[in-house]
Parts: structure tokens; sequence; C-alpha cells
């Protein structure tokens, strides 16, 4: 039993959030944002150069081969920066699974991985973000899993509350190349794509909670800053609480979807409940630190809480969540208790 | 692939101590529960299961074999507790002694001091009442006042604790005085050992809500002490209690089996109902999944532990959680239980040792530093807001 990350990836933890303050600060964000396009090619490559997609691709692609609960850290900081670019998305639902895919698909899409987006859709995530920046479109639907080139496709551009997403929905493709989905790797892409929403949010909430405690520090009202009161103290707190105990969920999660656990639907259930939760109390916590000014376009808090807000019912929405978890609890009732956290079956 | 470092399974020898505990408890753990610890004849039985526990030596699994201890670590600490959990063993009666007096001791005690009390404390000798609170010093505990004078080789104690966890039926307490009369808030403070049965001592029961005397006042009429009983420096108080303090937050005492344990448990009333609120639904779920929270991140802290890294405020985030938890878990169970949730005879049903554990869950918020004290240290050291 071991918890704890190599202490190498916390070299590259601290790359990650160098980039994030030097070249992806929220003033990049709102620059993205007033371009028209936001996916900003530079930033996309940038992120290609650290070794970020292919970090934990495997070798066969010439990825590194990293496990995915070790990278997790990576991806948190990503996240905690606020990236638009699906950088995340590419790495953990699709880099990290591709070896598994269907071998047909992998000679269709195993040289585009290394550095180009390739979009994906589900019924759970049904909005293709950038689509126009994809090399190409993976859709799954009814076992089939299916690529089908930028031509393919015709889409309607949707507006998402949060500006950094450019969402489009599918409403036809043509000359797609099918293959039939192992009912298995379905279930490991839906638990990745819960993964990737909790684990999205939780470094997002992370950022909140930054930007408030910075805010309360320095904001003086009746003569002192507003972060000497109990009432702004506890609210932050509160905070901190919610994030601490959803972190090791997350991380247990990505380390079930590697290992195969049988219970990794399960595990990243939980992990998404717990950074839901967090999210939540992040965003509406931080509006209330910061006063009027959190209901502001000028501060820059909601630029992360527009994408916690969005990613809140990505890959599962609160209620399937609990309906989920509620049926395993009451179909596995008796084997809970002190020793069920770590079983293997 | 490259292997990851992370490995969230037990290793084979885990797994065979993980056999020892439970093979072992399966034979010693009363087959009925004790009666309340804080009655006179439940404390005796539970001084009795402390025996028992040490002659199989597993009363002080985490200290190191110099002390008489398994030098467990802290992965096999967790093991031990879910074992112990799982077997419905007795409450310990002496964690004020196992837990915070012990390690403090190891940490600041003299050898004679350390030979003196650990073995005593080890075989339920020895059973220890915290004395920290008085009056006037609850939250704020650098307003306290009781005294101990030096003269010679001695202290004279005078002055009043209050809320001491124990002290109606233990032995000894342990707690903060007074020792430079001068001195003001967390200065001049000394960490001292009391016999409870010393002339001058006097102890009167507190009744709690559960109708027990949990907790008891503790006055101090020229109390003689030696001076041998000292922790530390004379003065040194402070910084030693905040040590102890440090443990009774940290994750010892709160393994997380204790949580699963009711969390599973209240799973198991509520599958006995056919027609459940929604709201009761959301809250069983959300129980469940924050036990398993605070297991994943206790695991986590340990294996940090134990690769050298240090924890410090964040044993706050751990204090707040699961006492919120602890409460939450609770008020669900006396929803589903309905009208039973009235009755406190163990007789009529299950529901008493809910109504026992609701009203000990309302405790959580308060003991070890209150929640809103929690919060503080949060803001303050963890996210650096001014004081």
């Amino acid at each position: 039993m071991n918890f704890t990350f190599d202490n190498e990836l916390e070299s590259f933890v601290s790359t990650i959030n160098d980039f994030i303050q030097k070249d992806y600060t929220p003033q990049h964000i709102r620059n993205a944002w007033s371009s028209g396009d936001p996916f900003s090619n530079e930033h996309w490559k940038s992120m290609i150069n650290l070794g970020v997609s292919q970090m934990i691709l495997d070798e066969k692609f010439q990825g590194m081969g990293l496990s995915l609960d070790e990278a997790i850290l990576v991806y948190e900081e990503l996240a905690y920066g606020g990236v638009i670019e699906p950088i995340i998305e590419q790495s953990i639902l699709i880099n990290n699974l591709a070896h598994e895919f269907p071998q047909g698909l992998q000679d269709l899409i195993g040289e585009r991985l290394i550095d180009q987006y390739v979009a994906l859709t589900h019924p759970s995530s049904p909005f293709v973000n950038h689509l126009s920046h994809a090399s190409g479109l993976l859709s799954i639907q009814n076992n089939d899993i299916s690529f089908v080139e930028l031509e393919g496709i015709e889409s309607e551009l949707l507006e998402s509350n949060d500006p950094s997403r450019v969402v489009s929905s599918i409403k036809s493709i043509k000359n797609s190349h099918s293959f039939k989905l192992d009912p298995s790797l379905e279930r490991k892409i839906v638990s990745s794509g819960k993964l990737v929403s909790a684990l999205t949010i939780i470094g997002l909430s992370r950022r909140c909670l930054d930007i408030s405690s910075e805010y309360v520090k320095t904001r003086e009202q009746f003569g002192k800053p507003i972060g000497s009161f109990q009432a702004v103290k506890h609210m932050l707190s509160d905070i901190a609480v919610k994030i601490e105990f959803a972190k090791a969920a997350i991380y247990r999660a990505a380390n079930s979807i590697i290992s195969d656990h049988p219970l990794h639907e399960l595990h990243s259930n939980v992990a998404k409940y717990l950074a839901n939760q967090a999210g939540e109390i992040a965003t509406k916590n931080s509006i209330q630190a910061h006063g009027a000014m959190g209901y502001t376009w000028e501060v820059d808090l909601h630029i992360f809480m527009r994408r916690i807000w969005a990613f809140n019912s990505l890959w599962a929405t609160q209620s399937e969540i609990e309906f989920e978890i509620e049926s395993f609890l009451h179909e596995n009732t008796e084997k809970l208790g002190a020793t069920f956290t770590f079983t293997e079956d | 692939m490259q292997i990851s470092q992370m490995k969230i399974k037990f290793t084979q020898e885990q797994s065979t101590f993980r056999e020892e505990v439970r093979s072992w408890m399966k034979s010693n753990v009363p087959s009925q529960p004790l009666h309340s610890l804080d009655t006179s004849k439940g404390f005796e039985e539970h001084r009795a299961w402390e025996k028992t526990l040490n002659e199989g030596n597993w009363s002080m699994v985490t200290w190191p074999k110099e002390y008489g201890g398994r030098g467990l670590d802290l992965i096999e600490w967790l093991i031990f507790e879910e074992e112990y959990y799982r077997a419905k063993a007795p409450t310990r009666v002496n964690q004020n002694g196992v837990f915070l007096l012990g390690p403090t001791l190891m940490e600041y005690g003299s050898e004679h001091q350390k030979e003196r009390f650990l073995s005593a404390m080890a075989k339920g000798e020895h059973i220890w009442a915290q004395g920290w609170s008085e009056p006037g010093a609850g939250s704020d505990m650098a307003a306290i006042r009781s005294t101990a004078i030096r003269e010679e080789n001695k202290f004279i104690i005078n002055g009043q604790k209050t809320w001491s966890s124990r002290a109606t039926y233990a032995d000894w307490t342990f707690g903060l005085f007074r020792s430079d009369s001068e001195s003001s808030r967390h200065h001049g403070l000394s960490f001292i050992l009391v016999p409870l049965d010393a002339p001058g001592v006097t102890v009167r029961p507190i009744p709690q809500l559960d109708g027990e005397p949990g907790f008891a006042e503790i006055f101090f009429d020229n109390v003689e002490v030696p001076i041998e009983n000292l922790i530390g420096e004379e003065g040194a108080g402070w910084s030693i209690a905040m040590a102890t303090a440090g443990f009774e937050r940290g994750l010892m005492l709160r393994s997380p089996a204790r949580f699963q344990e009711t969390a599973a448990h209240l799973i198991r009333i509520a599958k006995q109902e056919s027609n459940l609120a929604p709201s009761i639904k959301t809250a069983l779920i959300d129980c469940w999944i924050k036990a398993e929270a605070y297991a994943l991140n206790i695991y986590q802290t340990a294996s940090k532990l134990q690769a050298g890294k240090k924890i410090g405020p964040e044993s706050s985030l751990g204090k707040i959680f699961w006492s919120t938890l602890d409460y939450e878990m609770h008020s669900t169970a006396l929803k589903i239980l309905g009208t039973l949730s009235e009755l406190k005879n163990e007789e009529a049903s299950n529901a008493a040792a809910w109504i026992k554990g609701f009203m000990f869950s309302l405790a959580g918020p308060i003991y070890a530093g209150t929640n809103e004290i929690q919060k503080n240290i949060v803001a303050e050291r963890l996210l650096g807001l001014p004081r």
C-alpha cells in the first residue's frame, strides 16, 4: 500500500505551474475569449512540447507510457490554469486508452495522437468542444466507436456559458469508419470522463480558493482586511475541507481505471460526487467572499467558475451518479464496512 | 507500460498481519457488549479489556518495541483498526493515555517517567483523564488560571479543571498549570501529571447528554505533587500541550474504520425500511461516500507520513470533516429508526446505540478544539488569512 506520487513528477507539476503563471494568465484567457476563436494553436503546441499529451500515451504510439495515476497531478495543474484547449480530455479520454482501442481504429488514428487534437462525443458528453481544431472526431454510440474526418461532419455551433468552450452539436456524419466497442472499454471511457470532470473541477476549485484568499487579504472594510473576519475565514475553510477530501478519491479513481479494478465505475462516481460538492461550495462561497465584485465580469473569478459549472454535468449528471451509487450500495450491503474500501473484487 | 509507484492495494505481509489480528479478535472480543465505560461497572470491564489486549500485545501497537509496543507503521495501524472495529471490540477507555499522553511522554518525558508510566498505562493500571479546560478556559486554553507553584521538590496545585474526559473513574490526570503566577497567556505554563487520589483533589462528575458522567470537574486544594511529575521543562507546557493536541486531532484517534462501520451499519438499517424519503436516500449516499473519502484521505496521509513528509494544520481539515460526518450519519439513522429512536432501553431495539452515538456525535464538533477554532486554523495557517 503506497498512496503517494513519484517525486520526479513534482518537478513536472511545477513546470506546468510556471507555464500557467507566465503564459496562461487570466489576461491570456480574456484575450483568447475576445479573439473570436479562443483555441490557441500556440498554447496547444507549448503543451505538446512540454509532453503533456504524450506522457500517458502508450510507447507503441511513441508516447512515454507513464501511468495515469502518476501523471494525474500534472492534469490537475492544467485544470487549475483553466486551460482552454481540451488537452486534459485528449490525454485522459483518448491517449490513455488508445492502446486498448480496436486495432483498425488504432491504425487509423495512432499517428495523430502524438500532437493532434482528436475530438470525442458520447451520449453523456454530447457537445463537441473546439471541433474546428480537431483532426477528426470519435463518436461513440450504440456499442460502436466511429472515426470521421472533419469534412464528413455536419454540425451546429452552440454557445456555452463558459466562453472557453466552443461547443457544437453533431447533426450528421458521413464516411465514418465504425468499429465494435467492447462494453468494458466503453465503461472505462465513461469512468475516464467522470475522472476528467472531477479532476477539472478540483483544479478549478483550488484556483477559486486561491483567488478568493488573495482577495480577502487585500480588500479592506471597517479598517481591516475582510479576511480577518471569522465569517469570511470559515467560508473559505469550508472550501478547503471539501477540496481536501475529494482529492484522494480522484487519485484512487485514476488508479482503478488503469488497473482494471472491477469497481472503477463506483470509484469514479465517488470521485465525481465529491468533486461536484467541492465545486459547488468553491463557486458559491468564492462569489460571496468577493462581495459585489464577485458578481462582475471584471474580476477573474468567473473565468474559472464558469468551467466548474460546465463540467458539473459532463459524463454523469448528479442524478445518474446518485442512482448508480444507491443501487451499488443496495446490492452490496453485506460487503460494506471497515474493510470494504480497498477490496479488490 | 511503466509500473506505477502508486500501489493502492495491500501487500502479502499486510494481508497476513490482518489475518493475525482478525483471528485474535475473533477469540478474544467479548461476545456481549460491555457496559458503558462511563459507569463504574463498565469502567472496570473496560479496564479489564485493556489488560486482555495488553496480554495479547495488542494494546499499544503503534508504540515502539522498546516501550513494549509492536512498532506498527501507520498502514498496519489502519489495518489493525479496521479489524478492531470490524470485530466490534470495546471502546478504548484509556485512549487519553495510549494515544495522547503515551506519545507525549516518549517525546518529552525523562527515562524515569517513561519507565514509571508507559507500562502501567499499557496494562490498564493507570487510566488517564485529560486536564486542559477550565471554567474560563475552553477554546481559549491560554486563559488557564490553575496554579502549580514550586516549593522545593514539589508543586502546590490550586484551582479547577472541568470537562475532563474520563476523570470520574480515572486514576490520573495530565494537564497544564500556571507555574509562574506572574505569567500570562501561553507563557509560564507547565505540563504536570497528578494522581486523582492525592489529598486535596476532589472530583465532581458531570452528567453528559446521555445522562452518564463521561467527564468531571476536578478541584485542586493545595495538592502536593513531586517535581518528578513535571513533563519537560518548567514553563514549557504550552508547546508540549500543542504536540499532545496535535496527536488528538491527528489520525491516530480517528481512524476511518469507525466511520466506515457506522456508514455500513446505517445502510443496513435503511435497507430494512421499504419507504424512505428521497432526502434520506440522498443523506445515506452522502454519508457513505464521505466515509469512503475520509478513509482514502487518511490512507493517503499515512502514505505521505511514511514517505517522510510532514503534516501540520491539515489535521484541522480532517477534524472538521469527520466530526461533521459523524453527526450526519447519526442524525440520518434516527430519522430512519422513526418512533424507535425515542427508546433508550437496549432490550427494546438497536436504536439505543444510535441514540447514544447521536448524543456523542454532538460532542465531536466541540472537543479536541471546536470546529470554529479549526476553521480559523485552516484559514490562517493554510490559506494565509490575517489573524
